[in-house]
């Protein structure tokens, strides 16, 4: 009897990303960090930005709600941030229209909470306001408060509010529109709040927290001041405004002596980037599968799942997944045994499957197997999640070497005597045996028989 | 018309032509796939009662890969038959009358062990150059015969021992079998196994402060690496294999060393506490005819470089780095306290309990707390250890208990290669390249326990399952894996 071969997974061309850690548990237990998580209509969500860093980049757990898998999901138009390439900035760059929309649902949110249309057009405009000046390009965007980042670089100074525009040259990012250089004082001149603009944006914030507090005005996800969270996890930084910088149109006229009628007709639209803040903040969240959360949980340790303010304890998270997925023990305890030989599993719905196994991670290796798992009982017979016949087999086999996958089937083996309490808590998987099988098809052409596949 | 000997004709079942040709030429104008365009037809005859048909003049070259000879006469199965028939190289008669193929067809495939798909199978692989013979379950060797070596033996008997049964007693049947389950593990992917091992070895190990030198006799005995023996040597074989289950056994239980280590020595001849002078062993200690004497190495440390290695910049500041974290273990006194293995793992423990470490009560005051500890792993590898509850299981686990079932899956071919042809002994046909179990398309794939049943029932030879579906073949086979541990990255 011949035992499949181990084919060596193929390494992506071009790998962007560095490799960290296989888990967000170190050897040795140094830096231990305990991330939380909430269970949000039986999904896992987590939230706290330095968290979702950690579990994506050591093990790549999860998957951004917004995102294809990891958590990059920004509102930035990557035309226009392309077409600003001269300004230095990760502030996101986003179209007027865009912001208009953000300010209308701002607005409907606000008239929901009751708001008069006078308090709401108030508090809007407030918020809303340009800060420091409009960028033209060449400017740097030096001063504007970057995202995510709640000290603006470069501190405000006070000063006026004009804009020199002295040519300086920058990148030679000379506009279609006869722009000079915006000079280097142009970024210095300040934030309308000067020295206490910090102190400016907490009162906003504040204000908008306590007016409002509106998830999306200030980040609050619930209806409560930032104080009374009840866990320490989640960042004042998710109260803290984004700043973004809207492309807007300004007329101007290069000449601003000339009288009325010659300025009319030297009018020059020009674009210019205004820094504002975002009124409608949309807050992009680390989406973990019940097998991953548990395993997080389980196996590592690492992390602590709340239902409303309550952590859970293994034995409920086991129980509560379980119900919510009828299958969940049998996957889970595939992606268990994977994960424990240093693979990565990650979903296999896209190719009809349970898992599908990369090596160290997405980002470098194309993944090697599609899994089926299956739970049998000691005489290797059971009730199958997917009975497959051989037609369907051919197809599943057909659609998973055309995406250069191997298919495996894996069966879990549980004693007989297994008691349903005794399933009832995942130590059941110390009496659970694991058997692999790879499908594979035989050429009978001369051929490839001579190549020695068997 | 193709010429002979090239082309894979498909569909030949599907022929659509139904002559009834009263004479042999008739037989030419059928495409033919090899055979012998000269052709001398050979005559062969169909008998029902038996079930196999009677050459009646001498065979041709096909004789080589087909056919057998029963009471002096040369016989074809059906499907060999009706294979040639195909070919154009033999006549077919029943009561004197020559068959056409539509007629053979009907006539010669009525048994359940030769169907019209396992005839297809047949020929598709045939017209391959393959030879292809019926699967006889009765010629496979027990894995306790492979490993004995026995497979020569066995074959040259060929076909005439029908009757003979496998011959092991249960319990050998056990031993072997569980022999031959750590064949794979002993690669090295299962951790569990390799543990067991280590334990096995049932003495205390000494103290931390000197350097124990365990004994070669504990691992020889522990491995239970199958030992290529040969045939005469039967007896020893399941001595040590008795042995080593034993042994095994042995370890769970409590074993009272042979050896008192308080009062045996080991040398520390380590550069710490560098020992020159190395009294005389205890002849007890030696075995027969072997001197030892006392030696004095003080002048051979003379001559060893004991010269500072001299470290590059680099691993100078790895050192530098690491001991700021790492300190010898020996350096901490209460370490050197503890006089064995017990205690040191006590300490431990102690330790354990006593670290500071805020561990959220709903995860570890509870009855099921998390697997990993982090403290107590040292490596990415004993991480993984840690956190690997669930056991690997191998295909033939198991599966010599479930041979006894009547409604198990059957093998239906045995194939050899075409490059073995000028090789091939009828009488002696040798191991196959794979085996064949006809299926068809619609059918649920086999379970785990039928492929369990049938994967034992082919030995070590690969196993493939031919799917038919109406003329069209696909062959699948589903194999044991075992994914490696990725801790390297």
């Amino acid at each position: 009897m011949a035992e499949a071969v181990f084919h060596p997974p193929r390494r992506k061309r071009r790998v962007f990303e560095s490799y960290e850690a296989p888990f967000p548990v170190d050897v040795g237990g140094k830096d231990f960090r305990l991330c939380q998580a909430e269970i949000i209509n039986n999904n896992v969500i987590v939230r706290n930005p330095e968290d979702i860093e950690q579990l994506y980049n050591k093990g790549y757990f999860g998957k951004g709600i917004l995102s294809r898998s990891r958590p990059v999901f920004s509102i930035s138009d990557p035309l226009l941030v392309a077409k600003w390439r001269g300004i230095d900035t990760n502030v996101p760059i986003i179209t007027s229209q865009k912001y208009q929309r953000r300010v209308q649902w701002a607005k409907s949110v606000l008239q929901e909470q009751g708001l008069d249309d006078c308090s709401i057009t108030k508090v809007l405009e407030n918020y809303t306001k340009p800060l420091g000046l409009p960028f033209s390009r060449g400017d740097e965007a030096g001063d504007c408060p970057q995202t995510g980042d709640s000290c603006p670089r470069g501190g405000p100074k006070p000063g006026n509010a004009e804009v020199s525009r002295k040519p300086a040259g920058t990148e030679g990012a000379q506009s279609a529109e006869g722009q000079n250089g915006g000079s280097q004082e142009g970024g210095e001149a300040a934030l309308d709040a000067g020295g206490g603009s910090r102190h400016q944006e907490q009162e906003n914030s504040r204000e908008m927290a306590e007016g409002s507090c509106h998830r999306d005005l200030c980040g609050c996800e619930v209806k409560q001041s930032p104080e009374q969270r009840p866990w320490e996890g989640l960042d004042s930084r998710e109260c803290a405004p984004e700043y973004v910088l809207v492309q807007e149109e300004e007329e101007g006229s290069s000449c601003p002596e000339d009288d009325s009628t010659h300025a009319q007709e030297n009018l020059v639209k020009k674009e210019v980037l205004v820094c504002r803040k975002n009124p409608f903040r949309i807050f992009e969240y680390l989406q973990l599968s019940l097998e991953e959360a548990f395993f997080l949980v389980y196996a590592l340790g690492c992390l602590s799942i709340y239902y409303g303010e309550e952590p859970l304890s293994i034995v409920k998270l086991w129980e509560v997944f379980s119900e919510v997925k009828p299958d969940f023990r049998t996957t889970y305890m595939a992606y268990h045994y994977f994960r424990g030989k240093g693979w990565v599993p990650k979903v296999g719905l896209k190719y009809g499957t349970d898992l599908l196994l990369y090596r160290k991670g997405p980002p470098f290796y194309h993944a090697s197997y599609s899994v089926i798992a299956e739970l049998v009982d000691d005489n290797f017979e059971g009730s199958l999640r997917r009975p497959l016949s051989w037609m369907s087999l051919s197809g599943l086999n057909r659609t998973t070497a055309n995406a250069s996958k191997e298919l495996m089937l894996c069966y879990l083996i549980r004693p007989s005597d297994m008691t349903a309490e005794e399933m009832a808590t995942p130590e059941c998987m110390k009496r659970i045996k694991v058997q692999e099988l790879i499908v594979t098809r035989w050429v009978s052409s001369r051929e490839r028989s001579e190549q020695d596949e068997f | 018309m193709r010429g002979p000997g090239r082309s894979a004709v498909r569909g030949l079942g599907k022929h659509r032509r139904n002559p009834r040709y009263g004479h042999p030429e008739g037989l030419f104008e059928y495409r033919r796939i090899g055979g012998d365009p000269r052709g001398n037809l050979v005559k062969a005859e169909w008998k029902p009662e038996q079930g196999i048909v009677e050459l009646k003049s001498p065979a041709g070259k096909f004789w080589h890969t087909m056919g057998f000879s029963e009471r002096g006469k040369q016989c074809l199965l059906p499907e060999e038959a009706l294979y040639l028939l195909e070919c154009g190289s033999v006549q077919l008669l029943y009561r004197d009358v020559p068959l056409s193929i539509q007629e053979a067809y009907e006539t010669l495939l009525c048994q359940e062990a030769m169907s019209l798909s396992h005839y297809q199978v047949f020929s598709h692989l045939k017209q391959l150059g393959y030879i292809v013979l019926r699967f006889d379950p009765s010629t496979v060797p027990s894995p306790y015969e492979r490993q004995l070596n026995l497979e020569s033996h066995c074959k040259s008997s060929g076909k005439h021992h029908r009757k003979r049964r496998r011959s092991s007693s249960p319990r050998l049947h056990e031993k072997k079998h569980k022999v031959y389950e750590d064949l794979p593990e002993a690669e090295g992917t299962s951790s569990k196994d390799g543990g067991d091992n280590g334990d096995s070895i049932p003495m205390d190990e000494k103290p931390l402060s000197e350097q124990p030198k365990e004994s070669d006799a504990g691992s020889a005995e522990g491995e239970s690496m199958p030992v290529p023996l040969d045939t005469g040597q039967k007896d020893s074989l399941s001595l040590s294999s008795g042995q080593a289950g034993d042994h095994k056994e042995s370890s769970t239980g409590t074993h009272a060393p042979r050896w008192d280590f308080t009062s045996i020595t080991f040398p520390n001849v380590a550069s710490d506490q560098p020992c020159t002078l190395l009294p005389s062993p205890d002849s007890r200690l030696l075995p027969e005819h072997v001197l030892g004497r006392e030696v004095d190495v003080a002048a051979w440390c003379t001559r060893i470089n004991q010269k500072q290695e001299k470290l590059s910049r680099k691993e100078r500041k790895q050192q530098e780095r690491e001991s700021r974290y790492k300190s010898s273990v020996n350096a901490d006194l209460e370490v050197r306290r503890c006089s064995n293995w017990q205690e040191y793992k006590a300490l431990l423990e102690q330790r354990r309990q006593q670290r500071v470490w805020k561990r959220p009560s709903h995860l570890w005051d509870q009855a099921v707390t998390p697997l990993l500890r982090p403290e107590e792993v040292t490596s990415p590898a004993a991480l993984l250890q840690q956190i690997s509850v669930l056991q690997p299981s191998h295909i033939l686990d198991g599966a010599s208990r479930l041979q006894e079932d009547p409604e198990a899956m059957k093998i239906d071919f045995n194939v050899y290669q075409a490059d073995a042809v000028s090789k091939f002994k009828k009488t002696n046909p040798g191991k196959p390249h794979v085996r064949m179990c006809v299926r068809s398309f619609d059918e649920q794939i086999p379970s785990l326990r039928a492929l369990k049943q049938v994967t034992y029932l082919s030995g070590d030879v690969p196993l493939v399952f031919a799917l038919v579906d109406h003329g069209e073949i696909t062959f699948y086979s589903l194999k044991e894996f075992k994914l490696p541990i990725d801790v390297n990255h």
